[in-house]
């Protein structure tokens, strides 16, 4: 490779010398290394020469769907447009207007590229799920890892290390390394990975016995807008309503509900709004319905699916947030691995009781700017401190809003920026 | 000389593209192993994770649970001898069947029994995880308790000690509210 980019450098003070040796040495590697790395080699030779902007892909299996991960994905390239060619690579259909909509971003400069997945496609499902290949099938992902041979620079923002990466710069955006190193793992073999969260890396190291390169924390943009809305005696809590009820949806209900009945007084006028997003068929939504209705004057509110201005004014006008995710886990892949919500409730000076586990650590300083809990208990407790003392709500929720800030978009695009000038400085100017 | 150079770099690019379209194994894309084995050590695991394993587990144990050789399981991979040689082992396996399957069906009743006790001590180890993660909460639910009371009673000591200094400097006792 040394001489190969000694040959490129030449080729810029000595074309006519330089270009046929340049050519023999292309034959020799396409020889010795493969036709992937003589391909990568003209490839960069394109971009040193300045024949053209250089080529980003980015793939995530889970496109089609709405969720913080791909918001995180779609938001780098969003940073990026003006830097790179971009192509978004879905395996199922996705249009610019779904971005639009999902995540108010507007990516029509990027192409989109559907590459369907003949082993996904037989099994006629929506949800593209990586864990479920054993050892005695095919890598259905090689046609993903092919595709990434085409640019500068493959991202991989899923959850998947089964693509292998054959770009010259490959970046995968590690959410959290949910599963452990076994058939057609791939994650080592990326010259760049990116986290989320310092949980997130923790668990890169005792899982994967990798360190990741950046750290880079989620963009959130739920700042409120300049009219100031007057607080109400809400709490709320803002979570996708899984089915396995990993977000503890169920015991957040509980709570309230034993503040009420034995603090009457105090509680008299909260009221507790559970948001977030959910399939029409969800068992464990319908368990939350039946005990809401079992407790009618107890002002406990589901709101499923609301469109975001609600979501916005919500924010607004709650004093406290709930956030339990992580509680009796058995595995640290359910805790949460950053904690969006709780920042974007920070965002709107709304108090944080949230779990004392994962990536809420990074977010909620205790007793600052919030509360961390490791019990149902204590989240009753803090909860009702925080009831009685008006002082603290204000102080925390001053607190909150000014540690919000360092995830805010801004911050993530100067992150983004400064990382992507560094790879492609290195890769356009090699030394 | 840059319009040339841009030409035949394009040139180029193509005829690579071209080949690499028509090669199906990465391996040979790239002219390495791609693939490795990974020893994994289950004492890093989680719960959910050897739960998870435990029913992999038990899933092939299931799958393993007749020894009773059939007939489709003799075949062979020679060319010229292979059907003769499959043929003999066949007629074998017929005459010595009933033997076979007179000792080979009280190892399947055990493989069965060993099954059925593994799923029964799964259950069991669920069940007082479910118990210790109650009680769990109960002690935190406890401590929380207990650390409102005994603030309560720091107060309550300081307010004696407060009443009982007043008093013996014979300060007027304060108006209660």
């Amino acid at each position: 490779m040394e001489r190969f980019l000694a040959l490129l450098k030449n080729l810029k003070i000595q074309p006519h010398v330089a270009f046929p040796k340049f050519l023999a040495e292309i034959k020799r590697i396409s020889h010795s290394e493969g036709i992937q790395a003589a391909y990568n080699c003209l490839l960069q030779a394109e971009v040193f020469l300045n024949l053209r902007k250089p080529k980003l892909g980015i793939y995530d299996h889970a496109f089609h769907f709405i969720g913080g991960a791909q918001k995180y994905g779609l938001s780098l390239i969003s940073a990026l447009q003006d830097q790179f060619d971009i192509t978004i690579i879905s395996n199922k259909e996705v249009s610019h207007s779904h971005f639009m909509h999902w995540y108010n971003l507007d990516l029509s400069h990027c192409e989109i590229k559907i590459i369907k997945l003949p082993y996904f496609e037989q099994k006629n499902g929506l949800h593209l799920d990586p864990a479920c290949i054993s050892k005695d099938e095919e890598n259905p992902f090689y046609l993903i890892s092919k595709e990434s041979g085409n640019y500068d620079i493959f991202v991989n923002n899923s959850m998947n290390e089964m693509v292998y990466p054959l770009s010259n710069i490959s970046v995968l955006v590690c959410h959290f390394p949910e599963r452990r190193p076994k058939t057609y793992f791939y994650a080592d073999q990326y010259t760049h990975i990116l986290h989320n969260s310092q949980y997130t890396a923790e668990w890169i190291k005792k899982k994967w016995d990798l360190t990741p390169h950046e750290h880079v924390y989620p963009p959130v943009d739920m700042e409120p807008g300049r009219q100031k809305m007057q607080k109400k005696k809400t709490i709320i809590s803002v979570a996708r309503f899984e089915v396995e009820g990993t977000k503890r949806q169920k015991e957040m209900m509980e709570t309230f509900l034993k503040l009420k009945n034995e603090y009457p007084k105090v509680t008299e006028e909260w009221a507790f709004k559970l948001v977030g997003g959910s399939d029409t068929k969800n068992p464990y939504l319908q368990r939350l319905k039946k005990i809401v209705d079992q407790n009618p004057d107890k002002n406990i509110q589901l709101k499923v699916n609301i469109p975001l201005e609600e979501l916005k004014s919500l924010y607004q006008e709650s004093t406290l947030f709930w956030h339990l995710c992580g509680l009796t886990h058995t595995d640290p892949s359910e805790i949460e691995h950053f904690g969006m919500t709780a920042v974007e409730a920070m965002q709107n000076m709304v108090v944080p009781v949230v779990y004392d586990g994962g990536g809420l650590r990074e977010i909620v300083d205790h007793g600052i700017n919030g509360f961390r809990v490791k019990s149902k208990a204590e989240l009753l407790h803090y909860s009702l401190e925080l009831f009685q003392d008006k002082k603290l709500v204000q102080n925390l929720g001053e607190n909150a809003q000014k540690k919000s800030q360092e995830f805010s978009r801004l911050k993530f695009e100067e992150r983004i920026h400064a990382f992507f000038n560094r790879l492609l400085s290195s890769y356009s100017s090699p030394d | 000389m840059e319009n040339n150079i841009k030409k035949e770099i394009t040139k180029m690019k193509k005829e690579l593209h071209k080949k690499k379209e028509e090669i199906r194994d990465l391996k040979e894309l790239v002219k390495k192993e791609i693939d490795r084995e990974f020893p994994s050590d289950l004492k890093d695991f989680s719960e959910k994770e050897l739960g998870s394993q435990m029913d992999e587990y038990i899933s092939l144990l299931n799958k393993s649970v007749d020894p009773v050789p059939d007939k489709t399981s003799i075949t062979t991979h020679r060319r010229l001898i292979g059907k003769p040689v499959v043929w003999i082992k066949r007629i074998m396996l017929k005459i010595t069947g009933s033997y076979i399957t007179l000792i080979l069906d009280k190892q399947k009743a055990f493989n069965q029994k060993c099954i059925a006790l593994y799923q029964n001590l799964i259950i069991h180890q669920k069940k007082y995880h479910e118990k210790i993660s109650h009680l769990e909460e109960r002690i935190g639910e406890c401590e929380v308790h207990l650390n409102v009371i005994s603030k309560k009673l720091e107060e309550i000591d300081a307010n004696l000690v407060q009443h009982r200094t007043d008093a013996y400097l014979g300060k007027p006792e304060k108006e209660k509210t």
